[in-house]
């Protein structure tokens, strides 16, 4: 069944926020959408075999912001691999049997060998666990790492790879965007998406998808062993930031059960990658229909379709990726953090789960944030306590979720003996959202949520993300509803969600202290 | 493994021509970019002629309509830098404009920019100041009154005592500098060593010039004949035009001052290497030297041989060599960067494991050296030729607020558009000799400034091993459990 769906809006003007029409032209069923007042006029189609293609056309743009997601991300990691997901995008720029090799014919049976020699490895490392004793024990316990058939199995993997080596060309899936003018190559991969990216001349889009079909077909599994240090060198690049290890130590806090609260991986982790294990992520994963693309730009939908029909019209569907079953269970009590360290400053955070991306009242929250961030600045500085105040909703390096999150209301402070009077601002500030706060302040933090989306608009690149992003979370159709429901949100809203939320049972406090108390400061910071 | 895909490995395994059939396995494309006959570009950029206007007082300005979105931007390109004057004057310059303007109370002008949801930022630079006020359209022409108002007459009193000084250090920092971000803190280590007593290398640490000093440079700088603007947005131009004109009406100055052409710095045989220690898991380093300013006739080809060597974190030597064959680093990159009527600086920037930074360096320098010796291959010029063509200058024109704001900069520099209409048609014409020619002018190894911040005992302690990618030592050593 191919569906295709177009929604058309008026763009909002300056303090007017029209609430446009919406034609919704469906074929095979699509649901007609709501009306919103946003100016996104996207437009969608689905291949025969799954594949969704949104353009939102900007006619006359001399380029074309394009995207391709992939419903896959961190949350379908397994305990002990985490950062897989993150080290599957690594190895997706290492090319193809048509890029990256100066002779597939040659190279070929050497990577077939490796599957067998890892294979082999893997089964030994199986076998040997009790010898090698890597099942979790205490680093200090552990017996010798290796065994003489480990030894050998991973000496001739490490031949094969010096082998097949010779054949390499390094760079390519990056060298011909370069070439034809690409910008803004990049990828990402967060707890739930992974998404390619690049900024191209809309006459050579096609170069994006003859790439991108091969990249999602065809990757070869080069340089393994260097790109697993390069994940070790982003790892410890985050955790540089001696902040890190307490948002990390705040997230395992906040929640208990669902992979979106993991981190990026444990050095420990980065040992263990395989190839075979990244290939059944590839595997599972990197099929047609779990696929989105996204174009912003002098593109059209017309023009595009057949495009990406001959590029990915040729790929057959494949059965419907797992989904983490993990659902995080509502806290019953309060949790305490007492972080102490050295290297960071004094904070207090409290920490609320909120609901995910498609929830009717998950859009409030955004406007809670900013309303939050507001009074919260405003109460420190009536109470004479110098701190910076941050609310958001950030999780790792991710602000919005399909799934449950948080809100974090956080006070960085510039004295530890403030601890106790910023915690008493946070809980005033809690009250003051219960009880709706007013007007005017709503007004604001709706009018700065406005104007930060105008930017996000304003270019094609973030815009392109963040409906892909939305389609990974929830469906693309909800990004325009969104906006607006923040926009419609009131002070009773925010008291309503607020009531609901912040609760003490559903909170997680977060102190940062030093090892050392300094006089008058309790345990607790109080 | 899913039986299709499973079977499309093999079968990729054993094509024998090692490049799939043309139209591909069960109908995938699989032709080579470089024979997808991917068409030329039909840009072009904007005319500037069209965007610019010029004020009674010698303001000049780029208006450009951006509907994109319903916002407006205006920027000031202000031909004054820390540079310019006493250590500490400029920035204070800055933190009036900060602090908005002189007829506003205080915190007045904060709430204002609070009421519009505006972003504001003042960035002094050494040799110029780019102050933007950016807001939604509806508060487009109180923006413009007000972005007029804090040009013309900011705050000085209040600024002075401010400080235009750099803020007194953290715990982690040590005469001045930054180790918290260890990438600075190299870069801050190169160009001290490289600028010394140099204009470009002065910081006003604890220097607070008086309210009549500061005034005065904003005077001098800040005026309508030393500074460009760029307006862009969702609005009429004409409306746009007639706005700029009302809201800078009567702003006199002094006529644009001779500008300031400041002396070169070299470096010196042997190389030089300045460290400063950090607790940190990486290494970070800077490895270069001066940049001497660069006539026109040598631009482009600096620009191919550079793009070659290190264009940021993409395909480039410097790239493969130390990441993608090695997996030393997550990036190493070159940072080509001109002064304006000053020097400027060449440098080569990465970060590593403690283990792998004495490598890193090495394979840097051998980069450096085969780069003077050998021309590029035909590709690497082809890459990089595309890359700035098609790539980086088209970007810099492709919306209306990205050509507002190149034209301003290009304005204010050189009072012309000449060299950027002229760098597609040059970039082209380089060649392969020209690139070799520009890496021996250009890149001098013998004479770099090292600068490295990090775990100094570890690095140091490291064997410069050709060991890639180093995992298993890694791993034997446990040096990796220090991540966790």
């Amino acid at each position: 069944m191919v569906r295709h769906v177009e929604i058309q809006t008026r763009r909002p003007r300056a303090g007017f926020i029209t609430r446009a029409l919406v034609a919704a032209v469906a074929l095979g069923g699509a649901p007609p959408v709501a009306a919103q007042g946003y100016d996104l006029p996207i437009r969608e189609h689905v291949l025969a075999n799954g594949l969704r293609l949104l353009v939102l056309e900007r006619p006359g743009d001399p380029r074309v912001a394009a995207k391709i997601f992939t419903d896959m991300g961190a949350i379908h990691e397994t305990p002990g691999l985490l950062g897989a997901a993150h080290f599957q995008e690594h190895i997706m720029f290492k090319g193809t049997p048509t890029l990256g090799t100066s002779d597939w014919e040659a190279e070929a049976p050497i990577r077939e060998r490796m599957w067998e020699v890892e294979a082999a490895l893997i089964e030994e490392k199986n076998r040997a666990r009790n010898t090698i004793r890597r099942r979790g024990v205490m680093d200090d316990f552990q017996r010798a790492e290796s065994t003489p058939a480990i030894d050998s199995l991973e000496a001739e993997l490490e031949a094969l790879e010096r082998e097949a080596a010779r054949y390499r060309e390094s760079g390519a899936m990056k060298r011909w965007y370069q070439a034809y003018g690409g910008t803004g190559l990049t990828a990402t991969t967060e707890q739930e998406y992974m998404k390619f990216d690049i900024n191209l001349p809309v006459e050579r889009v096609d170069l994006f998808l003859r790439l991108e079909a091969d990249r999602m077909s065809n990757t070869v599994f080069r340089e393994f062993e260097q790109e697993r240090m390069i994940l070790v060198e982003q790892r410890y690049g985050d955790l540089n930031n001696p902040s890190t290890p307490y948002y990390e130590q705040m997230n395992a806090l906040a929640g208990v059960v669902h992979p979106v609260f993991w981190p990026e991986g444990y050095p420990t982790d980065f040992y263990e990658y395989t190839r075979t294990g990244q290939r059944e992520l590839y595997e599972e994963y990197f099929v047609v229909n779990n696929t989105t693309l996204v174009f912003i730009g002098g593109v059209s939908l017309e023009e595009m379709i057949p495009r990406v029909e001959r590029y990915f019209g040729w790929m057959e569907p494949a059965p419907e990726p797992t989904r983490t079953p993990a659902v995080e269970p509502r806290p019953a009590a309060e949790r305490r953090l007492i972080y102490r360290n050295d290297d960071i400053e004094p904070r207090v955070e409290f920490r609320y789960q909120i609901p995910g991306v498609g929830h009717p009242d998950r859009p409030v929250f955004d406007v809670v944030a900013e309303a939050a961030s507001r009074h919260l600045a405003e109460t420190l500085s009536e109470e004479d306590v110098a701190g910076r105040v941050s609310v958001n909703t950030r999780v790792v390096h991710t602000s919005r979720f399909g799934v449950p999150g948080t809100i974090n209301l956080e006070v960085t402070l510039s004295d530890e003996s403030d601890l106790a009077a910023a915690e008493e601002a946070l809980e005033a500030t809690v009250g003051w959202l219960k009880a709706g706060p007013d007007a005017e302040t709503v007004d604001r933090a709706q009018k700065t949520l406005r104007t930060d989306w105008y930017r996000t608009a304003r270019d094609a690149n973030a815009l392109a993300f963040e409906i892909g992003h939305f389609q990974t979370m929830d469906r693309w159709q909800t990004l325009p509803l969104y906006l607006e429901a923040r926009d419609d949100a009131t002070p009773e809203d925010i008291a309503r969600v607020t009531r609901i939320h912040f609760v003490p049972d559903n909170r997680s406090v977060g102190i940062a202290r030093s090892r050392t108390a300094r006089p008058g400061v309790s345990e607790d910071g109080s | 493994m899913r039986g299709w895909r499973r079977a499309a490995f093999i079968v990729l395994a054993i094509t024998g021509s090692g490049i799939l059939p043309r139209g591909g396995l069960s109908g995938q494309v699989t032709t080579h970019p470089r024979e997808m006959n991917l068409p030329a570009p039909d840009f072009e950029r904007p005319d500037p002629d069209e965007l610019r206007i010029e004020l009674d007082n010698g303001l000049v300005a780029y208006v450009a309509r951006d509907d994109r979105a319903p916002l407006v931007t205006f920027a000031a390109f202000v031909a004054g830098g820390s540079a310019h004057g006493e250590p500490g004057l400029m920035g204070s310059v800055g933190a009036a404009l900060r602090r908005g303007p002189e007829a506003m109370a205080p915190g007045a002008f904060a709430e204002a920019l609070d009421r519009m949801a505006a972003l504001y930022t003042v960035q002094v630079g050494r040799e110029e100041t780019e102050i933007v006020l950016e807001v939604g359209a509806e508060d487009a022409w109180e923006a413009l009154d007000l972005f007029a108002e804090v040009l013309r007459a900011p705050g000085f009193e209040a600024a002075s005592r401010g400080g235009g000084a750099r803020p007194a250090g953290r715990a982690s920092s040590a005469g001045g500098i930054d180790y918290e971000s260890s990438l600075a803190g190299a870069v801050t280590l190169f160009e001290d060593a490289l600028y010394g007593d140099h204009p470009f290398g002065l910081r006003g640490v604890g220097s607070v010039p008086s309210p009549a000093d500061v005034q005065a440079a904003h005077a001098r700088h800040v005026a309508p004949a030393n500074l460009t603007l760029a307006v862009a947005g969702d609005f009429d131009p004409d409306e746009a035009r007639r706005r700029v004109a009302a809201a800078f009406d009567g702003w006199s100055g002094p006529d644009r001052p001779d500008p300031v052409t400041f002396s070169e710095v070299e470096t010196a045989e042997p190389r030089t290497v300045v460290t400063a220690a950090a607790d940190k898991l990486q290494g970070w380093v800077v490895i270069g030297h001066e940049l001497p300013r660069v006539p026109l006739d040598d631009e482009a080809a600096l620009h191919v041989m550079d793009y070659v060597l290190g264009a940021y974190h993409l395909d480039s030597r410097l790239f493969r060599e130390s990441r993608e064959l090695r997996g030393l680093t997550n990036d190493n990159s070159s940072f080509l960067e001109p002064g304006v009527r000053g020097p400027g600086s060449y440098t080569f920037r990465t970060y590593g494991r403690p283990e792998a930074v004495r490598l890193l360096v090495d394979v840097t320098f051998r980069e450096l050296e085969r780069i003077r010796e050998t021309v590029p291959t035909e590709d690497e010029i082809f890459v990089a030729k595309g890359a700035l063509v098609d790539g980086l200058w088209a970007d810099r024109y492709a919306t209306g607020l990205d050509a507002a704001r190149s034209y301003a900069r290009e304005w204010l520099r050189h009072g012309d558009h000449d060299r950027s209409e002229s760098y597609p048609d040059r970039i082209q014409e380089v060649t392969a000799a020209e690139i070799q020619e520009a890496a021996r002018r250009y890149i001098h190894p013998e004479r770099m400034i090292v600068a490295v911040v990090g775990p100094l005992d570890e690095i140091r302690a490291a064997d410069a091993i050709e060991d890639e990618p180093q995992l298993d030592r890694w791993r034997r050593t446990g040096s990796g459990e220090g991540g966790g």
